[in-house]
């Protein structure tokens, strides 16, 4: 296992303090009921280490963060600006996750999806690390994948 | 100081300059680019004193940029910020006439002692 659950919560409590105010808290397993709409981003990590880190969270939480990071209300916010926000956060536990795999490793860039409460994964990985965080009111799911022979 | 600050997402551009206003730089002016072209245009308009760039963006990458920024001979402290941040990357932007290169995730202090050791060299 390439990172235990303690330090992916640490690698997104430190990307969270970098984007935003507010807390981010460790929460219970059972906290992740997302209310509404989802949306989950995604990046893979490719090279000497293979695997994929993600989160999910709740559209009014995506909302949320990205009326705080441009500064807008929630009902100016466009889709694409809702989805860059979540994109980066995901782009930069990524580069957290990276740094901690040993060799020559890169990054994609983040994919982004949103609907109703939907299964999103990518086949040939296992999840290793799970964690929710809670943010104000709102659960976010963060989870890191190995490639399965890349899995130990 | 007047700072761009060049990466095709929006919300990295916001981030980045969130860190710098904490990294201490709260009275800079900052300007704000899309890609490397824009990028250019916008320092023979704007002449910063600093540019950070990201490193993949379309129309011109940041690579690119930083060669042209070098081979126009404009004077600007210019620096990285990219989740990439390999030997080889490292080397290129050497190259090309960065100062620096920040890795994804960052904190303040990395911003404020890259930036602090590029403007003191």
């Amino acid at each position: 296992m390439l990172l235990s659950d303690e330090d992916l919560f640490t690698i997104g409590e430190g990307v969270w303090t970098s984007i935003a105010d507010g807390f981010f808290e460790q929460a219970a397993p059972e906290d992740t009921k997302f209310e509404g709409k989802v949306v989950s981003a995604f990046v893979q990590i490719t090279g000497d280490w293979e695997g994929v880190v993600s989160i999910r969270c709740s559209r009014a939480l995506s909302e949320t963060i990205a009326s705080s990071m441009f500064a807008l209300e929630p009902a100016e916010l466009t889709d694409e600006e809702i989805y860059d926000a979540v994109g980066e956060i995901a782009n930069m536990i990524g580069g957290g996750v990276k740094g901690i795999a040993e060799g020559e490793n890169t990054l994609t860039i983040p994919v982004v999806a949103e609907g109703d409460e939907h299964v999103a994964t990518v086949p040939g990985t296992t999840t290793e690390n799970s964690v929710v965080a809670k943010v104000g009111n709102e659960p976010m799911l963060l989870q890191v994948s190995t490639r399965s022979s890349a899995a130990s | 100081m007047k700072i761009l600050v060049a990466d095709d997402s929006k919300a990295m551009r916001m981030i980045v300059i969130r860190n710098l206003k904490s990294a201490g730089f709260s009275d800079a002016t900052f300007s704000e680019a899309e890609n490397g072209k824009q990028g250019l245009d916008s320092v023979k308009a704007d002449k910063p004193d600093l540019i950070l760039s990201d490193w993949n963006m379309p129309e011109m990458n940041g690579l690119e940029f930083c060669q042209a920024v070098t081979a126009e001979g404009i004077d600007v402290t210019f620096g990285f910020v990219t989740s990439e941040s390999t030997a080889d990357m490292r080397s290129l932007a050497e190259e090309a006439g960065a100062k620096f290169l920040i890795a994804k995730p960052f904190t303040p202090q990395a911003f404020q002692e890259a930036i602090s050791l590029a403007v003191g060299s």
